[in-house]
């Protein structure tokens, strides 16, 4: 979850001034955190599914660069080393309004899947120490590209 | 791997008219058989301090159901990619 001082569109990295993730585990899991099991309710038969949580601990650590390089900073393009500070994030995210079916395949990644191609809404909010943020209305015009599915993978994979 | 970082992600989809048969595996874990989804909004909000807008950009997503875990185990979780 990033936020940009440019316009709606833009994510240039060097207009970015927050960057929400649970950060990266010790064996790898990336950006991931577990969930009650009712924070996601998913109805195939209909291509609706949504996820609902309040007040997730995560970091902020500025910036993409600076999340992945664990406050690191880049070197090129220029960006500084900035420690990352405690937060909360709370979004409601609604996908509806199938717009392609398929099941696809991808032998080379190893999933095989189910997979509705659908519009979606999201509306979230930050709270940290010194800065607060809300999201605009839920506006499916806002969507990029949004897909739920049921999937097998790995071992699972055939 | 951006900025040299290896990480387990792959983004849906780059383009919004891509068809579905070219996803990515929305799945952040492997060895997995369950619910998928995954989102990429771009919008704006308020936030403290700033009188005009900010941009924002979520590229979302969760998972739910069966994997084996490290310890080689069947587990059934739901997890949210923030």
């Amino acid at each position: 979850m990033d936020i940009y001082t440019g316009p709606v569109g833009s994510a240039n990295l060097l207009q970015q001034i927050h960057d929400y993730s649970p950060g990266i585990s010790s064996n790898g899991l990336f950006w991931l955190v577990s969930a009650p099991h009712d924070a996601v309710q998913v109805h195939l038969g209909s291509g609706t599914a949504s996820v609902q949580m309040t007040d997730v601990p995560v970091l902020d650590a500025h910036d993409i660069a600076n999340a992945l390089t664990g406050g690191q900073g880049l070197a090129n393009p220029p960006i500084p080393p900035i420690a990352a500070v405690p937060a909360t994030v709370s979004f409601d995210i609604e996908w509806s309004n199938v717009l392609e079916q398929a099941k696809v395949t991808n032998a080379m990644q190893g999933f095989t899947g189910q997979f509705w191609k659908t519009g979606a809404t999201i509306k979230w909010s930050s709270n940290q120490a010194g800065f607060s943020f809300d999201s605009e209305a839920p506006d499916p015009t806002r969507n990029i590209y949004s897909v739920i599915g049921h999937e097998h993978s790995g071992v699972f994979f055939h | 791997m951006p900025f040299g970082v290896p990480v387990h992600h792959f983004p849906l989809s780059l383009s919004v008219g891509k068809p579905l048969s070219e996803i990515n595996d929305p799945s952040e874990i492997t060895d997995f058989n369950g619910f998928v989804g995954g989102v990429h909004i771009l919008g704006e909000g308020t936030g403290t301090g700033f009188a005009t807008p900010l941009a924002f950009q979520t590229d979302m997503g969760f998972m739910q159901g069966e994997f084996i875990g490290e310890d080689g185990q069947h587990h059934n979780r739901t997890f949210v990619f923030i």
